[in-house]
């Protein structure tokens, strides 16, 4: 929608992926300005919150923070693939240095462009916010 | 991660850090998840179609950024 010209006024999202890649490239407006127009508390957030979407060219707050993830996270793996390798599944009782050293032997047999394992973290833990893109102008 | 008062988070705790820290090597140091752009499509499309041997995912469990939701 942003590369169309199409781009909504409002956007809500993650903040992991889409939030912080078309802020530098100046897509969400500075929310500040708005905000001080409605005389908008900020000190109804949490500063952290707030830090997490000063995401702009010069760190400028280009969204307001609406929630964050800090759920469990799920490991899910293709048992064919380990029963193929022959190497053991994953357990819940691996350590992080455990884990790493069984993906390192899944790594080891998968061909060029596969992964082992997707660890993304941005992706699980992050703040859901709204922005607001240059359509708004 | 929050504390019980809900006045300080521990972003900055030394585990934590090192829970990241974990993250970041998986990707950078040890080459075993694939960075943003060597992901076709997304991981999940990535999972399904046998490229992509384990992915993570949370239950969308939230919490309010605001101080009086």
């Amino acid at each position: 929608m942003v590369a169309g010209g199409t781009m909504a006024d409002l956007a809500f999202q993650h903040g992991a992926y889409m939030l912080p890649t078309l802020a530098k490239k100046g897509v969400w407006l500075d929310m500040v300005p708005a905000a001080d127009k409605d005389k908008h508390d900020f000190k109804i957030y949490y500063q952290w919150a707030l830090d997490t979407c000063r995401l702009g060219p010069q760190d400028n707050l280009v969204a307001m923070p609406m929630g964050v993830h800090f759920g469990q996270n799920e490991l899910h793996w293709n048992i064919n693939m380990f029963e193929q390798m022959g190497i053991e599944q994953p357990t819940n009782k691996l350590s992080k240095l455990q884990l790493t050293e069984l993906l390192t032997k899944v790594q080891a047999k998968l061909p060029k462009g596969s992964f082992a394992g997707d660890f993304l973290f941005g992706g699980h833990f992050t703040a859901e916010a709204h922005a607001r893109s240059w359509a708004a102008m | 991660m929050i504390s019980p008062d809900r006045k300080s988070c521990g972003f900055n705790m030394e585990k934590t850090q090192a829970a990241y820290q974990w993250g970041y090597d998986l990707v950078n140091k040890y080459k075993l998840v694939p960075t943003r752009a060597e992901v076709q499509q997304t991981t999940k499309a990535m999972f399904y179609a046998g490229t992509l041997a384990t992915f993570l995912t949370a239950q969308p469990t939230c919490g309010w950024a605001l101080r009086r939701p």
